[in-house]
């Protein structure tokens, strides 16, 4: 019983030091963190999302023009405005802050992964019902969020190679879903620009006034470690989801139907998106405040590594996992995406006297 | 299509089929030392349940997990070691705490994920899970047979949504549940579906029959209050860590304690409440100080609290800090944060501190 005494004592008394803790920093060395999330703000995220509000437009019209009149070459600009959609989707995929975490906004606009398989599912019931009242714009994006997006739209323009013919006709209804989905794109990314950008509430004044403390941000070294642990999950997501899963254990037990996007083909592509895009935010941000050269130098290289490995692939994914060479290439690639992991996970917040986040941020 | 079996699952699957315990040769079993157990992540993202030496930081289990787990449990009669996933994940796992090796994986029932923790009836006999039936959004409770192989035998309400901690109360059959009023579903990884309108409670049931025994709500104007982690004394009384799901520049209180019917909340003073940030992440029972710990991980801070006084002390530990547990009566702390497994022992402040590299507590451990 004497130690319970002791330990309760000397706990009271150590309230009055916790009061007194620091802020952060390393060594003595301040980091602005307000610095860095500002220049993220600034220098990535805001470009990235006017990037992708700028391509919403241009699928809209080709949606709508192809449906007009469906053949070769509408649907093949339709296609193309959708990869153009999606590139610049992926650059910000990883993002689960500000704007686009309203609404389910995020999930709308790609649901993925989609383990069990609701998109098809969703999409299947969408089309047997063909009821044009679904895709009400007062009432296309109260439902189904598997249905609103890109998962969604890859379905109906790449699954088994349809040609113009499939959306006339008895088809008719599946471009009227092609044109719901594209105007909602249009509508979801217009809504982001104006939540970021407009009015007293904009979500940039957010991150502007993170020191003080927000409905948001509890001050800039939260909004910092939210910035970080968004990088470093979609890390893990590019090794777990995007390669391991789909690679499994051996050819035997590859199963590309689980890449993402593996249906238009593009499975790899958007991995080099994803790796350029965190990247470019590490070096908007993060970079410039490391305090140690090396670790500094280390995590560059280590980009331009795993960089490097995926422009060296020349077919899609699910071409090369059955294939020894090509196994062999996608197992390096995993590895040198775990290489970023590890840095993202351990070195970086240590540097930057950040928690790496795993257990405090999303609510167990 | 609605299980589908993941690579990694299955290369555990094959050393876990059926009843079948296929011991690992290896692992001598655990003397001397204290050993605590909790989940883990690894350097390059992978999961573990781990079971390591308090002193040296030395693993002596880290059993590959399909996924993320959460909540640990150690069933000390027949030697076994459960890890939960983590919401919402699908799986449980049994490891033989002797050899280290899997020896039942059990998987989700349909349309069923689960919440993260659970908990032996008094005789080891039935083991209860939180679960979520993820398509109506009610929160269950998986009854388990531990005798046979954790066949899931029964389920009940959980009397709430979300059910994530749950307790039984010393020397009785009654379990009481932390639903942390969260709808989620593993469509949406992580996302809360419910915030404008989620109602978190206590309930407490009685493990025999499911029955609901009692249910204890926070006040209408703090139903954003997650009801998440929660721990017992040893005469029954309840402690409860709970996590803020509104504005992040509101300061709720985050602590209550509960004799089931009803939630008394206490605050810590203004300074140490910023510190919390709105969020705890466990809660452990420290019978020796009359004191419950709650840890919470933004800024590495460990409470305490007294249910006659309330607030009574804090100490600083590393960031990142959840997983906290009690040993010797509850005159030793035990914290796992990052890479460091931390001793708080008589002086109220970290005495000790032993590292694992490459592998990172998370949210829970316990002592064995």
């Amino acid at each position: 019983m004497k130690h319970a005494i002791r330990l309760a004592a000397a706990v009271i008394a150590a309230v009055f030091a916790v009061q007194a803790a620091a802020q952060s920093s390393t060594d003595g060395r301040e980091v602005d963190l307000s610095a860095v999330n500002m220049a993220i703000l600034e220098d990535f995220l805001l470009p990235a999302y006017a990037r992708l509000e700028e391509a919403a437009p241009p699928l809209d019209d080709a949606a709508q023009a192809f449906c007009a009149a469906p053949d070769d070459a509408g649907l093949t600009s339709l296609k193309a405005a959708w990869h153009e959609f999606m590139d610049r989707w992926q650059v910000l995929q990883h993002v689960s802050l500000g704007p686009v975490s309203f609404e389910m906004r995020r999930y709308r606009i790609q649901l993925w992964p989609d383990k069990r398989g609701n998109v098809g599912k969703h999409l299947r019931r969408l089309l047997a019902a063909a009821d044009p009242g679904d895709l009400e714009p007062s009432r296309f994006p109260r439902g189904s969020v598997a249905i609103q997006g890109l998962s969604a739209l890859e379905h109906l323009l790449f699954e088994d190679d349809p040609a113009p013919a499939a959306f006339t006709g008895d088809g008719a209804f599946r471009c009227d879903v092609v044109r719901a989905i594209s105007a909602n794109l249009l509508s979801i990314t217009g809504q982001i620009g104006v939540d970021w950008r407009e009015g007293p509430g904009a979500h940039r004044t957010k991150f502007e006034l993170a020191s003080a403390g927000n409905a948001f941000y509890e001050n800039e070294e939260a909004l910092a470690e939210m910035l970080l642990r968004d990088l470093r999950m979609q890390l893990q997501l590019i090794g777990e989801y995007k390669l391991t899963r789909p690679l499994g254990d051996d050819a035997r037990s590859a199963r590309p139907r689980r890449a993402e996007s593996w249906r238009s083909g593009r499975s790899l592509r958007n991995v080099r998106i994803n790796l350029e895009s965190i990247r470019d935010e590490w070096r908007a941000g993060f970079a410039p405040v490391i305090g140690e050269r090396g670790l500094r130098d280390g995590v560059e290289a280590a980009f331009e590594d795993a960089l490097a490995q995926v422009a060296g692939f020349e077919r899609p994914l699910v071409n090369l996992i059955g294939d020894p060479d090509g196994r062999r290439r996608l197992v390096a690639l995993n590895a040198a995406v775990a290489v970023l992991v590890e840095y993202f996970l351990d070195d970086v917040p240590a540097d930057l006297d950040l928690a790496a986040g795993l257990v405090s941020l999303d609510g167990d | 299509m609605e299980t589908e079996v993941d690579d990694t699952r299955r290369g555990i699957l094959r050393a876990a089929l059926g009843c079948a315990l296929l011991p690992l040769p290896g692992l001598a079993a655990a003397t001397g030392s204290v050993n605590v157990a909790g989940c883990r992540v690894t350097r390059t993202g992978g999961y573990v349940l781990s079971l390591v030496d308090g002193a040296s930081g030395v693993s002596r289990i880290d059993l590959e997990l399909p996924g993320r787990g959460h909540g640990v449990l150690h069933h000390a009669g027949v030697g076994e070691l459960l890890a939960f996933a983590r919401r919402p994940g699908d799986f449980l796992v049994a490891a033989d705490v002797s050899t280290g090796a899997l020896k039942y994986l059990v998987q989700a029932a349909r349309d069923r994920h689960y919440g993260g923790h659970g908990v032996f009836s008094g005789d080891g006999r039935w083991l209860f899970a939180t679960e979520n039936d993820f398509e109506s959004g009610r929160g269950v409770i998986g009854v388990y047979d531990a005798e046979d192989c954790y066949r899931r035998v029964d389920e009940f309400d959980s009397g709430g949504t979300g059910p994530h901690e749950l307790v039984r109360l010393p020397g009785q059959e009654v379990l009481a549940v932390a639903n942390g009023g969260l709808r989620t579903h593993p469509d949406f990884p992580r996302e809360i579906l419910n915030v404008d309108s989620m109602r978190p409670n206590l309930a407490v049931l009685d493990a025999q029959n499911g029955r609901r025994l009692a249910v204890a709500e926070p006040p209408a104007a703090l139903h954003q209050l997650s009801i998440r982690h929660l721990a017992a004394s040893d005469d029954g009384r309840l402690c409860i860590g709970m996590q803020y799901q509104g504005p992040r520049d509101a300061r709720p209180p985050l602590v209550a304690f509960s004799d089931g019917d009803s939630l008394e909340p206490v605050a810590p003073p203004p300074a140490v409440l910023d510190r919390m940030r709105n969020y705890c992440g466990s809660v452990a029972w420290l019978a020796a100080a009359n004191r419950f710990a709650v840890s919470s991980p933004h800024e590495g801070l460990i409470t305490l609290w007294s249910s006659e006084s309330g607030f009574s002390g804090a100490l600083d530990v590393r960031p990142d800090t959840s997983a906290i547990c009690a040993e010797d009566g509850g005159r030793v702390l035990w914290a796992g944060g990052g890479e460091a497994l931390q001793r708080v022992r008589h002086a109220g402040s970290v005495d000790m501190t032993s590292t694992s590299d490459g592998y990172f507590w998370d949210n829970h451990m316990i002592v064995m």
